[in-house]
């Protein structure tokens, strides 16, 4: 099989999913390239079946409706360790990055757990029917204070995030927007919720309140009209900034990392033509977002070899790519709470964005602690042979009795994904294998434990690599 | 939903409920003392959130309402709990609790001391992996639930293999990670065979005597059922977990009816938190509270002598309790 071949699809599915298994990249080249992005952007239709909630649930009782917050990122973190669909999971946690809510102030992981659950519903539907879904969804209205929002005495948060944020970004609408979108979406509010105690938590229920709704005439973009909620969406949406801004955020989060959303009304993307073309076919599509990622996966900018590793990986890919390259947690079993810790520890803790900016990304994933943490948490993985994954990667390569140094590691870095080190680096761990004798698989159990064992200082030093840090 | 429930000659009553989040943590399993003692084991959490994952089983009192006895503990050291699911009460009078990731039964004194363990991880006959049902006989013995050895064991009191019946597979017999485990009065052996959403029926020596339920959400279909009992008439309840319900059928296996939950007014452990917490009044105020009234996953039933129908919930962490009534007399139906 091409290496070439190996290596594209690797990026696909570093980029569309969390990455996967050299046996998976196998079968997916051998389905072909386009046929797998179709299977990833329609899952259902191939017939690949979502999470099982109930088996979840039975082993993992609190994920279902969680009390406190770690329950609720295990919940999310068990969709991406298991999930047979990678790319609606990948979704999932795109609009959760970009329409970012925190428990912080929600206080509440099962509205968390909710509004997750939505964006994996119709993450990969239409643009316009999740921007609807949102402006109900209670856990967002809660966040930016919507249900403070009075006919009589609007509240410009939620109307501001949906055009700086959720939309449009800055630059692109005035301060009377603002208020106009405001005014428009008094009176959707949450019904009067029950206490977490003394049977937990109870969904809360989003509540459209005619009498408190400002239904007075607006001028809104340039429009005049008695302007409702959903009305100010479709206005948004005649507007092609509303296009170019998700599109930036679809190629900063798909393509390559882009710097942070405040500079974006200063500073160009890094590649305009591909984030216009991107723009083009996503309102081309009527804000189809299936249709977008479909142009997008089939481009030529996306399977470009300069993109590749172009992107910082964020904490979650991090933890879930491991997770499922070591073939870890795919059934239940004790323990997801210190996964679900981890994302924290490594700047990323799930369903709690610092603010509704969401996280900074690209290299400020990477500072000292940072650092130190996801190269202790990966290399301390791909360090037990134990684990399924590590040990199909030793088994592969002990195929072969002996094989040289360089053999060795340009076997890890194909094995881990294709992974592309910079000469210097892939020289230096050379270097230490060479310093350990001859590479032998050997036939007695202390040989092959031996030979098992430099296998995974040779990932583990990869894993400790500055380029391991990129997707 | 009704407080009273008449289909043919059977008669239910809501009674009133039990317990609170504060008694029992995701609660996987219940029987009853006939003194009015639940005995519960509670999931808890995951077990690996530093904060506790409060794996538990606890005596509770079901006229007043309190804690007797509390026991138990996250952990894998002895006496600890991992993922603690099924629990009965021994011929010796203590109480057995499977631990499904630990592949032991845990054995405490009725006042909650360790006492010791049964079992060890395997396939093998006697051995154990994914222990779940735990239930005695009337002769003492044990029959055991292995959800991931797909299969009942029957132990002596003291813990050594007897016999044993079953295998992975959706045929006759055959099971999908069993759950709960129930003996009837005639000594018969009862399966929630959790992934192939059925109850199975046997004979001591596991002979298959009857099965209930079949995937789906319609009257008397399953969702992963978890538990069963028996009441003194030999109608079946099951507990239809992944429907949020539970269904009464007859002996013959024929659907009688389905329980949704009831429980309009707080129990008496809940009423006391919410008494003392002023706020938490007001907020029940102005919040719509028939939400309340329903089952959320309930995981265990348990009958007692006086066709009492106990069903705990896994997430409310509450007990509601239905009276099966003998002579019911129903009202003019335009009066």
């Amino acid at each position: 099989m091409a290496s070439k071949d190996i290596a594209l699809m690797a990026h696909l599915m570093r980029r569309a999913g969390f990455g996967a298994s050299y046996e998976e990249l196998e079968e997916r080249v051998a389905k072909g390239y386009e046929a797998t992005v179709e299977e990833l952007l329609d899952p259902a239709a191939y017939g690949v079946p979502p999470v099982d909630n109930f088996l979840m649930w039975r082993y993992h009782p609190m994920n279902e409706l969680p009390q406190a917050p770690p329950y609720g990122t295990m919940n999310f973190l068990y969709y991406m360790f298991t999930t047979k669909r990678p790319l609606e999971e990948k979704m999932t946690l795109f609009w959760h990055m970009v329409f970012a809510t925190g428990n912080s102030k929600i206080d509440n992981p099962t509205e968390m757990n909710r509004q997750i659950n939505m964006f994996r519903e119709s993450g990969m539907d239409n643009y316009r029917d999740l921007l609807v879904r949102l402006a109900k969804d209670p856990a967002m209205i809660f966040w930016l204070d919507n249900n403070m929002s009075h006919k009589h005495a609007p509240n410009e948060n939620w109307g501001r995030e949906l055009l700086e944020l959720f939309s449009m970004g800055q630059g692109n609408y005035s301060e009377d927007d603002v208020k106009m979108a405001s005014r428009a979406f008094t009176g959707w509010t949450i019904k009067a919720k029950l206490p977490r105690a003394p049977y937990g938590r109870y969904l809360w229920e989003f509540e459209y309140r005619a009498e408190d709704h400002d239904d007075s005439e607006k001028e809104f973009l340039g429009r005049k009209g008695n302007f409702n909620g959903e009305d100010i969406i479709d206005i948004i949406l005649e507007e092609p900034a509303t296009a170019r801004f998700i599109a930036r955020h679809l190629y900063s989060f798909f393509v390559a990392d882009e710097v942070q959303v405040p500079s974006w009304k200063d500073v160009a993307p890094r590649d305009p033509e591909a984030v216009q073309a991107i723009a083009d076919a996503f309102a081309g599509s009527n804000y189809d977002i299936k249709e977008t990622l479909r142009f997008i996966f089939n481009s030529d900018f996306f399977k470009d070899e300069a993109v590749r590793f172009a992107k910082v990986k964020n904490p979650a890919e991090v933890i879930a790519g491991t997770i499922r390259l070591i073939g870890d947690y795919q059934e239940p079993k004790p323990g997801v709470m210190h996964l679900a810790l981890e994302t924290g520890y490594q700047g990323q803790e799930l369903i709690n964005p610092p603010s509704v900016e969401g996280w900074h990304t690209g290299s400020e994933w990477i500072d000292t602690g940072a650092l130190v943490r996801r190269v202790n948490f990966v290399a301390s993985l791909l360090g037990d042979a134990s684990k399924p994954g590590v040990r199909s990667i030793i088994d592969k390569l002990g195929n072969r009795e002996s094989m040289t140094a360089d053999e060795m590691v340009d076997g890890c870095l194909e094995l881990l994904g294709a992974i592309q080190l910079e000469e210097g680096t892939r020289q230096q761990i050379v270097t230490h294998v060479e310093s350990g004798g001859e590479v032998r698989r050997g036939s007695t159990e202390e040989e092959v434990a031996a030979f098992g064992h430099r296998v995974t200082e040779v990932l583990q030093l990869i894993a400790a690599a500055r380029e391991y840090q990129f997707a | 939903m009704a407080l009273i429930q008449t289909i043919g000659d059977r008669t239910y009553t809501y009674s009133h409920c039990v317990g609170s989040l504060f008694a029992f943590t995701a609660p996987s399993d219940m029987v009853l003392r006939p003194d009015g003692v639940a005995y519960v084991v509670s999931r808890g959490g995951d077990p690996g959130y530093p904060l506790g994952g409060r794996q538990k089983w606890n005596k509770w009192d079901l006229e007043g309402d309190v804690k007797i006895v509390e026991a138990g503990g996250q952990g894998m050291g002895e006496g600890d709990l991992m993922w603690p699911s099924g629990i009965d009460i021994g011929p010796d009078g203590n109480v057995y609790i499977t631990d499904e990731y630990m592949n032991h039964v845990n054995i405490f004194s009725d006042d909650g001391d360790f006492m010791g363990t049964w079992g060890t991880s395997g396939s093998g006959e006697g051995q154990l992996d994914g222990p779940t049902g735990i239930r005695f006989d009337t002769d003492g013995n044990a029959y055991v639930a292995e959800s991931r050895n797909n299969r009942v064991q029957k132990f002596n009191s003291s813990g050594e293999y007897l016999s044993g019946w079953g295998g992975a597979g959706d045929g006759a017999g055959q099971f999908n990670m069993p759950y709960g485990l129930h003996i009837d009065s005639g000594g018969n052996v009862f399966v929630a065979d959790w992934g192939n959403d059925r109850v199975q029926k046997f004979t001591p020596d596991g002979e298959l005597l009857m099965q209930i339920g079949g995937s789906g959400t319609e009257i008397g279909q399953l969702q992963r059922p978890t538990s069963m009992a028996t009441d003194s008439d030999g109608d079946v309840y099951v507990v239809d977990w992944g429907n949020n319900r539970v269904q009464a059928y007859d002996e013959t296996g024929d659907i009688i009816t389905a329980l949704y939950g009831d429980a309009r007014e707080l129990s008496k452990s809940a009423q006391v938190f919410i008494e003392a917490n002023s706020d938490f009044v007001k907020a029940r105020r102005r919040a719509d509270t028939s939400k309340e009234w329903t089952f959320r996953r309930p995981s265990a039933v348990a009958v007692n002598d006086k066709n009492q129908i106990l069903v705990i919930e896994s997430i409310s962490g509450r007990i509601q309790i239905y009276q099966k009534e003998d002579d019911y007399l129903d009202p003019q139906f335009n009066l």
